[in-house]
């Protein structure tokens, strides 16, 4: 502590000791907070339409796409490929503390398809940075393609829809989660013959 | 740094004295350690983590300026030197 150049040394070292000691504190707080939010999901409306991806050269594999509709306590309209916009009530505010960075949020369907081949697939999925968006309704229709890999959707077994979520703080370990469930397996439709 | 005036090297140099050392390493040692549990007292309460930074980096500025200065305070104590010896005449062979 002789010269500045020795405080400026000492103090910055003791500054980084302390520090550390601080974001140790803060990620270890998070355990306190035990939130486990959970709601309903349902599903009310699946189709599947031949899909146009041309995948194999020789085969005439058809791929095929299919669109969810979920809503909790509202009718959907049964227009098939109508944007309709559908409420879900999800409150999921008991997650957000001071460390919490941001929420993902993922709808996935589990299914056995006819292969006996065991598949989680997300089919639609959504980042919440604050507790005001976490209370709002959410409302969708499955953002990324659903394929099965195989040549159709036939004696693929039902599928049941979860709701999950992952809370990334801003220190400390990642936390996983399931927020809603479907109460029961949900069987694919019959494919349409053509995209309406 | 030679080329500067005598008295902008030693202010640059801040040389303190032993006890004023003591104060300094005192006082840090002491007001890192309060800041960093009043931090996050503070911030956990509001449940804001940009209220713990915002405490801890003000004290941390606030200390900066009070410790890294060469500050009179620091130099009261001055080192007592023993009076420079006669220097023995060399004996020529």
């Amino acid at each position: 502590m002789h010269s500045t150049y020795a405080r400026i040394n000492n103090v910055s070292a003791f500054f980084s000791s302390c520090m550390m000691a601080l974001l140790c504190a803060i990620a270890l707080s998070s355990f306190i907070f035990t939130a486990d939010p959970k709601g309903d999901l349902n599903v009310t409306s699946i189709q599947i339409f031949p899909g146009n991806a041309r995948r194999y050269a020789n085969k005439k594999a058809r791929f095929h796409l299919s669109t969810f509709r979920h809503i909790s306590g509202y009718v959907a309209s049964s227009i098939p490929d109508s944007p309709i916009s559908i409420q879900i009530p999800a409150d999921l505010t008991p997650l957000f503390n001071w460390n919490t960075k941001q929420l993902f949020l993922y709808v996935q369907a589990e299914y056995t398809n006819a292969q006996g081949v065991y598949n989680e697939v997300v089919i639609w999925d959504k980042i919440i940075r604050s507790k005001e968006e976490a209370n709002l309704t959410l409302s969708g229709r499955n953002k990324y393609v659903f394929r099965n890999l195989g040549k159709s959707w036939k004696n693929v077994g039902p599928a049941n829809y979860t709701l999950k979520y992952n809370v990334m703080p801003y220190v400390g370990i990642l936390t996983y989660g399931e927020a809603a469930r479907t109460s029961d397996s949900i069987p694919f439709p019959e494919q349409r013959s053509e995209v309406a | 740094m030679d080329a500067l005036p005598v008295f902008v090297q030693e202010l640059l140099e801040g040389k303190i004295d032993f006890e004023g050392q003591k104060q300094v390493e005192q006082t840090t040692k002491v007001v890192l350690t309060a800041l960093t549990i009043l931090s996050f007292i503070v911030g956990f309460v509001l449940q804001s983590l940009r209220v713990t930074f915002a405490v801890f980096g003000s004290g941390t500025v606030l200390l900066l300026l009070v410790v890294i200065p060469q500050w009179p305070m620091y130099n009261r104590n001055p080192v007592k030197w023993l009076p420079a010896k006669e220097k023995e005449k060399v004996k020529s062979k």
